[in-house]
């Protein structure tokens, strides 16, 4: 059996995702893969599929279509979103975040548009017939890799689901705790935090910082006070991880998202820890934030436990 | 007593500064060659002592993937070298940095020989006609270079793929003749074309795919660095040669038709070393 998303429309920014294709960075080939990891994983969970599996992951909202066979699916993001899932009868109804529920043939899916979060993720029960270059699916739209053609969903397009999963529909009642958005985020210092003084790394951790609308797949913008070098903030090109808090002349800080740049000629003063990474993915512009300084060792910790955190979750028969 | 007789020459080199380690987040591990002296970011300064570093980071990160696909190290999920660096990112779940140093740093002071016995010398047409070379004319006013000196000091000497990085199949080659040492420039441009050949510091870029980019353009290039679509996605491998030949607008043409038909630019090779 197969099921083909016909999409109606596909919004300001919807794309193909899963865990990304680490491993080709020293290729100029960017890790990619979806934003929010936890979002992934609970909603592949909750369609009966592997963890890392394909599905939508999208910005804003805005994003409709139709499936011409039964599928489930699943929205996960924050508690206040929604489905709405229309049938060819015109029958509405409304299916909260966190619960999965079978499609019939010709149900419209629509997303509307995100109430407090800047993305979420919709997980169909079965497997995305697409190319798969470098191992993975995931659309990195600037380095024309994957979904279809290397760019995000357009109006129109067609998306075939094979090996439809027959396993029941799944609801998890904790998930509404997993995506509450927060407002402080661990990052450990380093590489090139002698590239500023004392009063730069102060002013860093002491700042509320707001995310401005310049963002992207690629990065992250935030204002707040100016960062100041000790010299400038040129280095030799060196690797990049996602989650690297840039420091660019103007001192104000990026954080590199997971289209960045596999290198780059700016001073990292700082990286956001593993473990809030799919936090901060999903949190709007104009939001503010502040960091919280982490070892290493404790930022390796927390990404063990909130590992373990997910993998815990309960998940349930909807009666 | 027999006197102590060593047949080895002394070493005429300074010594190289010693390795940092920096954190990179907890999934991501930095081993800085350059020690962090600020002097060796210093992008026009020591440039020998540099590419030393870049070819170190280079074989150390070949050396750190094969103990991988070995078995020897697992929880490794990405090795990216950097000019005089490498960046090693892991799981930590399945290892953690305290010991990923150890297993690295005994690496670092060994000696290691170049496995690669060959290496590729791409031959690569580049047009410089003007509508492809938007800064060539603000080079030579800086430069005090003539456009035909500028090409001329473009095409005669040996590049060198230094690192991969940026997007895919680019590749960062160094190489460039001094006279020609430049800055990035101070307002990038939103959009430069695929095949775009760039200056600035001691480097040539190619953009393999229209992207932004602060990079002084001189010329286009019409073949593919980068198909997505292809067996062999990649044209360029750190440590491979590349020597640029100028052609007219009209060879442009042909080629880029060419290279829109499957064709890849000619190569030879040469023994290493």
């Amino acid at each position: 059996m197969a099921c083909t998303l016909h999409i109606l429309h596909a919004g300001p920014h919807a794309a193909i995702q899963d865990r990304g294709r680490p491993g080709f960075q020293s290729q100029g080939v960017p890790e990619g893969g979806a934003m929010d990891k936890d979002a992934l994983h609970i909603g592949n969970m909750l369609v009966g599929n592997q963890p890392d599996a394909a599905g939508i992951e999208f910005c804003i909202g805005g994003l409709s279509f139709t499936v011409s066979a039964a599928i489930k699916i699943a929205l996960t993001g924050t508690a206040e979103d929604r489905l709405t899932i229309t049938s060819p009868g015109g029958q509405s109804k409304q299916v909260p975040a966190g619960t999965a529920i079978w499609l019939n043939p010709d149900d419209r899916v629509e997303t509307g548009y995100l109430r407090s979060s800047n993305c979420a993720f919709i997980a169909l029960g079965g497997v995305a017939e697409l190319p798969r270059p470098f191992g993975s699916a995931s659309t990195s739209a600037n380095a024309l890799l994957g979904g279809i053609d290397g760019r995000l969903l357009k109006d129109g397009d067609m998306l075939k689901f094979s090996h439809i999963s027959d396993s029941p529909a799944l609801c998890c009642d904790d998930a509404a705790s997993v995506f509450g958005l927060k407002h402080q985020f661990g990052v450990v210092l380093g590489p090139q935090q002698s590239w500023f003084e004392q009063q730069a790394l102060h002013d860093f951790f002491d700042a509320e910082w707001r995310l401005t609308s310049k963002m992207s797949r690629m990065g992250i913008r935030l204002s707040g006070p100016v960062i100041r070098h000790r010299h400038n903030a040129d280095i030799l090109s060196d690797g990049i991880v996602t989650g690297a808090i840039q420091i660019p002349g103007d001192g104000q800080p990026i954080v590199m998202m997971h289209d960045h740049q596999t290198t780059g000629g700016y001073t990292k003063i700082a990286h956001m820890v593993s473990a809030d990474l799919s936090s901060f993915a999903r949190l709007p512009a104009g939001r503010k934030i502040s960091f919280l300084p982490m070892t290493q060792e404790q930022a390796e910790e927390a990404s063990i436990s909130h590992h373990q955190r997910i993998s815990r979750l309960s998940f349930s028969q909807i009666i | 007593m027999e006197p102590s007789v060593s047949d080895k020459p002394a070493s005429s080199a300074p010594p190289l500064p010693t390795p940092v380690w920096q954190a990179c987040g907890d999934t991501g591990l930095m081993l800085d060659l350059g020690g962090l002296k600020p002097g060796f970011h210093d992008i026009l300064c020591a440039v020998d002592d540099k590419s030393v570093l870049t070819e170190k980071a280079r074989l150390l990160a070949q050396q750190i993937h094969d103990l991988c696909v070995k078995g020897t190290i697992t929880g490794i999920t990405d090795i990216t070298p950097g000019l005089t660096s490498l960046v090693i990112q892991y799981d930590p779940a399945l290892i953690r940095a305290s010991h990923l140093k150890q297993w690295i740093t005994p690496l670092i002071s060994a000696d290691v020989t170049p496995q690669q016995d060959e290496v590729k010398i791409w031959q690569l047409p580049v047009c410089y006609a003007d509508e492809f070379a938007p800064d060539l004319a603000e080079i030579s006013e800086r430069t005090g270079l003539s456009c035909e000196n500028i090409i001329q000091l473009h095409t005669s000497t040996i590049h060198h793929v230094a690192i991969m990085g940026f997007l895919p199949g680019l590749g960062y080659m160094t190489g460039l003749n001094e006279a020609l040492y430049l800055p990035r420039r101070a307002n990038p441009r939103i959009a430069v074309a695929r095949g775009s050949v760039g200056i600035a510091m001691d480097q040539t870029v190619i953009y393999p795919l229209d992207s932004p980019g602060g990079w002084n353009l001189i010329g286009r290039m019409p073949y593919y660095l980068f198909r997505p679509e292809a067996d062999t996605p990649l044209l360029f491998s750190a440590g491979d040669r590349v020597k640029f030949t100028a052609i007219d607008k009209l060879e442009f043409e042909a080629c880029a038709a060419r290279a829109q038909a499957g064709e890849t630019p000619s190569f030879s090779t040469e023994q290493a070393g």
